[in-house]
Order: C-alpha cells, then sequence, then structure tokens
C-alpha cells in the first residue's frame, strides 16, 4: 500500500488497519535492531515505540512527514534503540541535524509518558478503567457514573481526581528514584 | 488543585471561551506552579493514551501476522492445486493413448491343461489374457457428450497359444516377462505388439467379442458401439487428396494445420482420423441425429475429422479449408454443418462461410444476387448523399461510409445467398433470370422492417421476405449525430445460369454468392477447373450426385439440408410407459432424418415435428449388462400419444443386425 494510503487511514481514523500495512515495514526494522545487538523482543518493543511516536506527530497539527513512513520510522527506532543502549556521544548530539533534533526531543518525550504509563499500570484496576474512560474514550462522569455504579456524577468525579493524583504521585516518586 | 485539574481539563477539551482560554495561557507563562501542573497532568494523560495505543498496535501487528499466514496458506493451498492440475494433465496425457500403462493391468495366463511349470526348452502352450481398463479423460468425454468421467472397464480375452519358444520368437524384445506361480507377467508394452499380431483374429471375431460394460450408462455404451475411425496418415506440408472406405473423398491443402494448443503450424507426418456414417445403422450406433436448433435435417452423412501429430489435437489454420465430397445419392441443396454435443444431443450449425457448389458446373445454376444499383433512396426521411453514418452491419469494421456501404453490401449478399431455399426456384421451373424488387428499412434501432418484395412468382417474393427477416440487427445510420431509419430499395437477380446454354439441362443447383463471384469461389476454382477439363459427357453421374463442401472446422461434420416441409408441424411428445431412461429416437422414412427426444420421466418431447409422417421409433436401454431393444413403426398424429414400446433382449451383434436392416429406410 502506497504512503498516501497509509496517510488517509490515519486521517479516517481507522490508525488499526493504517498500523497493520505499516507492520510490513517490521521485518526490515528488525533487521536493523538485530544488526545492532538486540534480541526479536528488543526489535519489538522498539517498533511499538516507533509507531507510537508517529501516531503521535500525526496527531498534531504543524507536523508534516517529509520523508516515507519507512525512512522516518527507520530513524525513529535508530533513536529509541541507541536511546534504551544510551550510547549517544557528546559528538553524534551535537551533530544532529535538525530533523534529527525533532525525532531525538520526540523520543526524549515519549521516554516520560512511558514511565507516566508505567505509573499509571500500578494504580488498580478501577482507577486504570474510570481514567482511561474519562481521558481516553472522553466519557461523561454520568456515564462513567451509571457504568460504574458510583452513586452519583459528584461521586464519580471526585473519584477520578483521586486515582489522578494518585498517579501523579506514583510518577513523582519513580521520576525522583530515576534521577537519584 | 481539582479546580485546577477541571480548568486544565477544560482547556484541553477545546471547551474554554476565548477570553478563558487567553487567561489560561497568560497564567501559564507566569505561574510556574501551575505550568508544572499543567505539564504533569499532560505527561499522565499522555501515559494513560499509551495503554490505548498500545493495546491497538498489538491487534495490528496480529492482524498482520494473520495475514501473513493465511497468504502462505493461500499459496501452500495454490501450489497444491497447481500439482494437482499439473499431475491430472500429466495423467489425462498418458489416458488418451488409451492405453496408458498406468490402467492396463494384464498377464499372461498358462493354460491349465498343458505342463505346471515353464521350461524354456520344453515347448508349452500358454494363453494370453489381458485386461484392458481405460478412464477416458474429461477432454474425450466432453467431446462425446459431457458425462461425468467413464470407467468402462473392457475386457478382452484372447487366447492365443504360444510355447515359451514361439512366444520369444514372436516378440523378441519382449523376452523380460516374469513368472510367479502360473502366471506370466509381461512388459506392459508387448501389449501393443500382441494386439497387432491378434488383430486378424480379433476382426474376424469382432461382432461375438465379449465386450462388458461397467457404466449403466447409455452414452459410454454408445462411445463402445461407435464406429472405429480410418486413420490415414500423409505430409502435412504438401496438398494431399484421399479416399475414404465408403466414397468420401477429402482434400487438404498444404499447410492448413495449426496445434490446437500452441498454434504453431504443423509440418511433417500427421494423421487423420476420420469416421464416416453414412450408414443408418452407423448413425444410430453413434448416437448421432439431425437436428438444428428447432429444425429438422435431412442428411447427406456425416463426418468426425480429426487431427493429430504425436498425440496433440490439430485444427484448421484460419483461412485454410478442407474440400470434402461426401458420398451422396440425388440429393440437393446439400449444406455443411458443424456438430455440437450438448446435453447428450447433437446440434448441428450452421456455420457462417459455407458455400455449396455441386460438382457439375457446366450444367445449369442458379444463383441469386443483387444487382448493382443497390441503393435506390427515394424517401424524404434519409437520403443517402445527407446522412453522416451510414447503417453498419456487426461484421463490418467501422470506417468511412463508402466502406461501410461496401461492407453492407457484402453482408447482405451473402446473408441472401446463404438462407435461400433454391428449391423453390427450381420448384418454379425457372428457365430465366427473375428480378425480385425488395424495400426494407433499418429503423433507429438498427432493426429490419417494413420489407416488402415484388416478383412475377409470389413465392420468390415470399421467400425473399422471410431471409430478410432473419437479418441481423444492425448499428444505425446517423444524420446530425441523430440515429434515422434509413430506406433501402434494390432488385434481388435470381438467375439460372447457363440458360442460354443449348446443351441439355442436368438439374443439380449450385448457389453461389455472386457480387463478385470470382473472388467469392475463390480457393474453389481449382475444383472447379477439374471438372471443366473433363468433356462433359464423360461427366459420370456420380459426379453429378456429389456435393463439394468446405470447411473450416474439424470434428464433427454433417452435410445436411433443412427440410421445408409444407405440412403442418406439431409439438410432438411419447409418455413410454416401460422406457426407463431408454434413448428414444425418431427416425423419419421418406427424409434421412433422425431426431433426438429430451426426456423426462418417460415423456419424450421431440419438439416440432411435421404431421402424418411415417416414422420408426427406437428406443435403445440398458440394464445393467444386458442391452435391450424396442421398434416401432407409427404415424405422427396427436402432439401427445402413449406408447408401448415391446422391448426384446438383444446382444450387440443382434442389435448390430436389427439396425442394418433399417439402412433401408434411408
Amino acid at each position: 500500500m502506497s504512503d498516501d494510503k497509509i496517510m488517509a487511514l490515519f486521517k479516517n481514523g481507522k490508525r488499526e488497519k493504517a498500523f497493520k500495512e505499516l507492520y510490513k515495514l517490521y521485518p526490515r526494522i528488525e533487521k536493523l535492531i538485530l544488526s545492532n545487538n538486540g534480541t526479536k523482543s528488543d526489535a519489538n518493543d522498539v517498533f511499538q515505540e516507533a509507531l507510537i511516536i508517529l501516531n503521535r506527530n500525526l496527531e498534531k497539527s504543524d507536523f508534516k512527514l517529509t520523508s516515507s513512513f519507512y525512512t522516518y520510522l527507520y530513524s525513529v527506532s535508530r533513536f529509541v534503540w541507541k536511546d534504551t543502549q544510551r550510547k549517544f556521544t557528546k559528538q553524534e548530539l551535537h551533530n544532529l541535524q535538525s530533523e534529527e533534533v525533532s525525532i531525538f526531543d520526540a523520543v526524549l518525550e515519549e521516554q516520560k509518558y512511558k514511565s507516566a504509563e508505567k505509573a499509571f499500570r500500578e494504580l488498580g484496576e478501577r482507577c486504570q478503567q474510570l481514567l482511561q474512560w474519562f481521558y481516553v474514550k472522553k466519557m461523561t462522569f454520568k456515564v462513567i457514573a451509571e457504568q460504574m455504579r458510583f452513586k452519583s456524577e459528584k461521586v464519580a468525579k471526585n473519584q477520578k481526581y483521586k486515582c489522578l493524583q494518585k498517579a501523579k504521585d506514583i510518577y513523582r516518586t519513580q521520576t525522583k528514584t530515576v534521577q537519584s | 488543585m481539582e479546580k485546577d485539574i477541571d480548568l486544565i481539563n477544560a482547556y484541553l477539551n477545546n471547551s474554554l471561551s476565548e477570553t478563558e482560554r487567553l487567561a489560561f495561557e497568560s497564567r501559564l507563562k507566569t505561574d510556574a506552579t501551575f505550568y508544572e501542573v499543567f505539564e504533569e497532568h499532560q505527561t499522565i494523560i499522555k501515559g494513560i493514551e499509551r495503554v490505548e495505543l498500545l493495546e491497538e498496535i498489538k491487534t495490528s501487528k496480529n492482524n498482520y501476522l494473520l495475514s501473513k499466514w493465511l497468504k502462505y496458506i493461500g499459496g501452500f493451498a495454490l501450489l497444491v492445486v497447481i500439482l494437482i492440475v499439473a499431475y491430472s494433465l500429466f495423467f489425462s496425457a498418458q489416458s488418451e493413448e488409451k492405453q496408458s500403462d498406468n490402467n492396463t493391468s494384464f498377464e499372461v495366463v498358462k493354460d491349465s491343461v498343458v505342463n505346471e511349470t515353464l521350461v524354456d526348452s520344453i515347448p508349452k502352450y500358454i494363453a494370453v489374457k489381458y485386461h484392458l481398463e481405460y478412464i477416458l479423460d474429461e477432454e474425450l468425454t466432453s467431446r462425446y457428450g459431457g458425462v461425468e468421467t467413464m470407467k468402462d472397464t473392457i475386457i478382452k480375452e484372447m487366447f492365443g497359444p504360444y510355447t515359451i519358444e514361439e512366444f520369444k520368437l514372436a516378440f523378441p524384445e519382449n523376452d523380460d516377462f516374469k513368472k510367479e506361480n502360473d502366471t506370466i507377467f509381461i512388459n506392459p508394452n508387448l501389449l501393443k505388439e500382441i494386439e497387432k499380431a491378434q488383430q486378424k483374429v480379433q476382426k474376424e471375431s469382432k461382432a461375438d467379442q465379449v465386450v462388458k460394460l461397467v457404466s449403466k450408462n447409455t452414452e459410454s455404451f454408445f462411445n463402445s458401439t461407435k464406429k472405429e475411425a480410418q486413420v490415414i496418415s500423409f505430409n502435412a506440408s504438401e496438398d494431399y487428396q484421399v479416399t475414404l472406405k465408403e466414397g468420401t473423398e477429402i482434400s487438404i491443402p498444404a499447410n492448413a494445420f495449426i496445434n490446437s494448443k500452441t498454434q504453431k503450424e504443423v509440418t511433417g507426418k500427421v494423421s487423420l482420423e476420420v469416421t464416416e456414417y453414412y450408414k443408418l445403422s452407423d448413425m444410430l450406433l453413434a448416437d448421432l441425429s439431425t437436428k438444428s436448433d428447432d429444425q429438422i435435417l435431412e442428411t447427406g452423412g456425416m463426418l468426425y475429422i480429426e487431427d493429430k501429430k504425436d498425440n496433440s489435437n490439430l485444427k484448421l489454420k484460419p483461412g485454410k479449408e478442407l474440400e470434402i465430397v461426401f458420398n451422396n445419392k440425388g440429393r440437393k441443396d446439400m449444406q455443411l454443418f458443424n456438430g455440437d454435443k450438448a446435453n447428450g444431443v447433437m446440434n448441428w450449425i450452421l456455420p457462417e462461410s459455407t458455400e455449396i457448389i455441386t460438382g457439375q458446373f457446366k450444367s445449369t445454376s442458379q444463383e441469386v444476387s443483387l444487382s448493382s444499383e443497390y441503393y435506390e433512396n427515394t424517401d424524404s426521411y434519409s437520403n443517402f448523399e445527407l446522412l453522416d453514418v451510414m447503417p453498419r452491419h456487426p461484421n463490418c469494421e467501422p470506417g468511412d461510409n463508402e466502406q461501410l456501404k461496401q461492407c453492407f453490401n457484402e453482408e447482405i449478399t451473402k446473408f441472401v445467398a446463404r438462407k435461400f431455399n433454391y428449391e423453390i426456384g427450381e420448384r418454379l421451373n425457372l428457365t430465366t433470370k427473375e428480378n425480385i424488387y425488395v424495400s426494407f428499412e433499418i429503423d433507429r434501432r438498427g432493426n429490419i422492417g417494413k420489407i416488402e418484395a415484388r416478383s412475377k412468382y409470389d413465392a420468390l417474393a415470399a421467400e425473399v421476405i422471410r431471409v430478410l427477416e432473419l437479418f441481423p440487427k444492425v448499428v444505425p445510420g446517423k444524420k446530425n449525430s441523430r440515429y434515422v431509419t434509413v430506406k433501402y430499395r434494390f432488385p434481388i437477380v435470381y438467375r439460372i445460369l447457363g440458360s442460354e446454354n443449348s446443351t441439355p439441362v442436368t438439374r443439380t443447383s449450385r448457389m453461389i454468392v455472386q457480387q463478385d463471384s470470382a473472388l467469392i469461389i475463390g480457393n474453389k476454382k481449382e475444383v472447379q477447373k477439374e471438372i471443366e477439363e473433363k468433356p462433359i459427357s464423360e461427366v459420370s453421374k456420380s459426379d453429378l450426385e456429389r456435393y463439394t463442401l468446405s470447411t473450416t472446422q474439424l470434428g464433427w461434420i454433417n452435410c445436411d439440408r433443412f427440410i421445408n416441409s409444407k405440412k403442418n408441424k406439431i409439438k410432438y411428445n411419447i409418455n413410454i410407459s416401460n422406457a426407463e431412461d431408454a434413448n428414444v429416437k425418431l427416425i423419419f422414412k421418406s427424409i434421412s432424418s433422425i431426431l433426438p427426444s429430451r426426456t423426462s420421466n418417460g415423456f419424450y418431447d421431440f419438439g416440432l415435428v411435421p404431421v402424418n409422417e411415417e416414422v420408426i421409433l427406437l428406443a435403445i436401454k440398458k440394464k445393467g449388462d444386458k442391452i435391450f431393444l424396442g421398434l416401432k413403426e407409427l404415424r405422427i398424429k396427436a402432439t401427445s400419444e402413449e406408447q408401448d414400446i415391446g422391448f426384446k433382449e438383444v446382444s450387440l451383434s443382434e442389435l448390430k443386425k436389427e439396425l442394418i436392416k433399417l439402412n433401408s429406410n434411408f
């Protein structure tokens, strides 16, 4: 499938189909990781990250894909992998070109989100569901209250706030331990 | 704090008013703590989003892997199918040889009367016995009527007494037989040689040959009774002429064949396999009938022609024709039909380009032609000169008006010449030329209409109208980019050729397409010359009674004419109570015609049949290995009749004898 068609799938909200198409590029990315001392599961993780980063950028109104999907995913994957290996030398970072800088920024940003995700996953099941429904599925408190059998919308809203705060607490302690 | 979060949510959801949004953004710039809270909040939400995204990616990945596997499985399945097809093709190529080694098992059984062991030194008698089993491949079966795969086991027992010494002498290349108890297994290649050696014996004992039919299908029964083809070998690169056993003459031009698979021209030695069907019994035993769509034909003989080179089928090269002279006795106006067998019933189709020329060219001939004053368009609604586009016959290529006009003329000339029933002219005993004035219209939809014909003889006019009514739909003419009705008016000339000549008139008809007779007769000129060279007195009677026909197709060929009986026709069907799926045919005594029937539940439908004809009702049925024959003479009267046929059991040779008795009716 051509890049244009894949792009159209993203625009029409058919993200899953688009991802499925992009998975055809996976074998080549896997080769890259395998030839850089990674395992197959590393390659899998790296490609997932690359897809997430691509998707985030596509959702930004000011982002424009200047190269093919393959080139983009390849360079993102390369950065993700080098980042996890912490193999960037100062010289390398210094010599980055502007496009590479933006990719590198995106990779670093995503690292933050990844730890936020980790924090989120430490919440109780009910909290996770509540937050997902509100923030991702954009459900109203009214519906959530009904579905999760809260006494009222207000209780649901209150509960959501508590859950969010908890996630933030976990996230903060995580980042502190990483930093220290 | 919670209020801030609500505010941030509202901001992210774009549900703030313009002023609120501006206030929010300026607060982000001034209030560092608020900025931190905002950043942190966003990070957490993006983290939550990741959960959903990862889920989606996983499903996509699984879908991708699944479709990949499906492709592999699909590819594998395709490979399997290809292998099966390739195998069956290979297999069928083998079985077409009819005596494929795979299917042939035969054994030499030692004669039980003689000694127990076979020692080379002492001559002992052995019996040759083999089972020949062949599976007709699909191509063959469909040619014979599209029956599913048939398995006919034909067991031929031939007891050829041989001593081992004699055996070895007779078949020196095949002495590698193995002895196992009292059976000797020989190299299967031996079969051909044994057959050769036994052919004489076989021919003599043919009538009594034991033919066992495993299949209950009458189709396969007819396949087994079918006449054997005559095989003639000749060099395809040269002109060749042959006269067959029953008098058919076939002339084949050089380089006329191409391989039907590769489409390449064939050179060198090829073999022609021809079966002649002149006798009623031969036709009946081959399950042949004489019908063209719904019309009854009178037959002047049928042929089945096949051409082969190294077991691959050949066909005629486009533009090449076989000349066939049918051994025909006194029937006129025969045309060539090509056979097409569907649902077990033979349908004869008049091919597009057949012309008939009878053997005598010096004698009186008739012809129908269009005179050169084709279009005298006098009608007001479209004048030819004013037409933008002329009507176009479907066989014509689009072109300029002059080309269209010429092509249309040719097509209509050919059409009239082909469909015209020349018997009408003969019956009128016409001696000079007759003009038939015709006018018709091609309407805006391309249909022919308002056909009018004028002639001294009403029958001629009526025949022209009948023929023109059959004229196919054409592309209508155009004027000012709109379809318009176009009127045609021209005379058709019906002429007896050679009438000015005072030589005695032999009444044989000739049908040619005039316009440019030299052109259309074309490759028949040679034949014409050949006969012309003979002094008239030497033209034998048989020459006059024969038909030179040319065909562009191999396969089933029938020399026929339509029965233009004046008798009333009725839809005729018979209910035969004890039919049990018998094959039922009507044989017409007055005309050489065999009519097949369509059957359901004991009802046999013959379609339209002329009334008051004397016919023979023939029914052949098979029950297990037994053959039953039913014959009844009757006259067609009512539309639907009950008939009881006394079936009697017959052996194959008895059946043949019974059918041969009927031959005098043809």
